[in-house]
């Protein structure tokens, strides 16, 4: 009756991936733009998503539902406890995390870089190649962060995805319903690997935390 | 220069894992695409008829019985929750067990009810020595007054579920009945979670607690509750009645949803009773042959408290 942990698993992995992955290329993006705005600027919007790293995810999957059920502004979409609907929330759920991380190093760094590749007799377009190497570990470990966040987080998955068995359970929506129905020994069979895949994403952390000192 | 190949082997690596993870995940996570839109229904259902397996079987031999090529989706909450989403239009076709919440959407024209398909009973749990004396109360009402009472001396803790599930609302009759209000009193504990968690928490912490009876002699048999008697049933205030609904919501409003739900109504009322009698008694029993009794049943606890 209970699905196999393997098929939990690899949809926890694509719902979170899918989500983590929009979720940095907009935050890259919107790094990028605001940091030509001037420092006041991005203060003020680096101070806004560093208060909504805080936000709890039940929340967030409250407003998804408020958006997405049929009565809803995105209620025509159709897409209330499907994956993407997971995708939907836990990319706002992963933006602050990646947005907040990278921000600050991209903003010091397109600074210093464009200085040094001119001071060194460089040219304007080996500006850009220069600052993706040098900011290339910043982004790895922000995408890791965006990840770990939506892969370990539950309000949205419940709410907006509703933990269908077969369809839309992922890790954590797995625990929480097996725990609910008092199924103990799987929920921790799947706390588990939960602990192990964001072990292994801190230790990657920490790897790469090393080559960003040596740098 | 080995370190800078060090590096680039690990940004290599985790690029790789990742949109490797992405790609499996992608395949083999049951990426159920196909039809997905046209021929799949959300169900919303109290937790109890998920975790004793019934609802599972009755969809098995529903497709085995009907060849209908329909997916249900189930959403596993409680009454309360099955409910909002019920009116919402988020889920089409409800499971639950709480008439008073159910009567009130019914007046509302948030919901159709579909029929009253099975009844088991609540019955008041706690620790084998009793120390509130529940089993000798004359009824449901008694016993609570007891344990309020020995509550209130410091010999018993009550554990509710506190969440509008059916069997919360039962419970909040059942003190408006007493005329007492236990809110607050530090013997008084929420757990805010399913019947199971609330149970295993009334089993460590030695306390009193209501429970559908399926619930519990299904985590009984399970071995995993062994602080916990059944000490009050009385039919009378502690029946336990399970209805389904169709959500009148416009996103239900298609024929392929109506035809689901009636046809499933057919039979959950025909072979689903069957089903219930040979497999299920005990737990959830079926409606059929009772009609009158649960219907009964029903209106009067929609009236209670």
């Amino acid at each position: 009756m209970v699905e196999s942990l393997l098929s939990v698993t690899m949809r926890s992995l694509y719902v979170s991936s899918a989500s983590s992955l929009i979720a940095f290329v907009v935050a890259i993006a919107l790094s990028f733009y605001i940091t030509r705005m001037g420092k006041r600027i991005v203060e003020m919007v680096t101070g806004i998503f560093e208060a909504l790293v805080g936000v709890p995810t039940t929340a967030i999957g409250l407003v998804v539902y408020m958006l997405l059920y049929p009565g809803g502004p995105l209620g025509p979409l159709r897409i209330l406890y499907t994956p993407y609907a997971i995708i939907f929330g836990e990319f706002f759920v992963a933006l602050p995390v990646a947005f907040t991380f990278m921000i600050r190093h991209v903003h010091s760094a397109r600074e210093y870089v464009r200085e040094l590749v001119l001071s060194l007799g460089g040219l304007e377009k080996q500006v850009a190649a220069f600052l993706l190497r040098e900011l290339t570990p910043v982004l790895l470990s922000s995408y890791l962060l965006a990840f770990s966040r939506a892969i370990g987080e539950l309000g949205v998955a419940l709410i907006a995805g509703g933990g269908i068995e077969g369809y839309t359970n992922v890790l954590t929506t797995a625990i929480a319903i097996q725990t609910s129905i008092g199924n103990y020994e799987y929920a921790i069979y799947l706390g588990l690997i939960l602990i192990l895949i964001t072990v292994a994403i801190v230790l990657s952390l920490k790897i790469l935390g090393e080559y960003i000192i040596w740098r | 220069m080995k370190q800078a190949l060090m590096y680039s082997l690990v940004i290599v690596a985790i690029i790789v894992a990742g949109v490797a993870g992405f790609f499996v995940g992608y395949y083999y996570g049951g990426h159920r695409e196909a039809g997905m839109q046209t021929n799949s229904i959300v169900v919303s259902t109290t937790t109890s008829l998920y975790q004793i397996g019934i609802l599972n079987s009755f969809f098995n031999e529903f497709r085995n019985l009907t060849k209908l090529n329909v997916q249900f989706n189930v959403l596993a909450k409680g009454s309360g929750e099955a409910l909002r989403l019920l009116s919402d239009g988020s889920a089409c076709i409800g499971f639950t067990h709480a008439p008073s919440l159910e009567l009130q959407y019914m007046n509302q024209g948030k919901i159709e009810r579909l029929a009253i398909f099975g009844y088991n009973e609540f019955i008041i749990v706690g620790p084998p020595d009793d120390p509130a004396n529940v089993s000798k109360a004359s009824d449901a009402v008694d016993a609570f007054k007891r344990i309020y009472e020995a509550g209130e001396k410091g010999l018993a803790k009550f554990v509710s579920r506190g969440d509008m599930s059916g069997t919360n609302v039962r419970e909040l009759q059942l003190w408006k009945l007493l005329k007492l209000n236990p809110e607050g009193r530090p013997w008084y504990l929420k757990s805010g979670q399913g019947m199971a968690q609330t149970l295993l928490m009334a089993d460590n912490l030695k306390a009193y607690t209501l429970t559908d009876v399926g619930s519990y002699l299904n985590l009984k048999s399970q071995g995993k509750l062994s602080n916990l008697a059944d000490l009050k049933r009385d039919f009378k205030y502690l029946i336990n009645v399970y209805a389904m609904y169709l959500s009148k919501a416009p996103s239900c409003d298609n024929q392929f949803t109506w035809y689901v739900a009636y046809k499933l109504r057919d039979y959950v009322m025909n072979q689903g009773q069957d089903l219930l009698n040979n497999k299920y008694k005990g737990l959830v029993n079926p409606a059929k042959g009772n009609e009158t009794m649960v219907e009964e049943a029903w209106r009067s606890l929609t009236k209670l408290g």
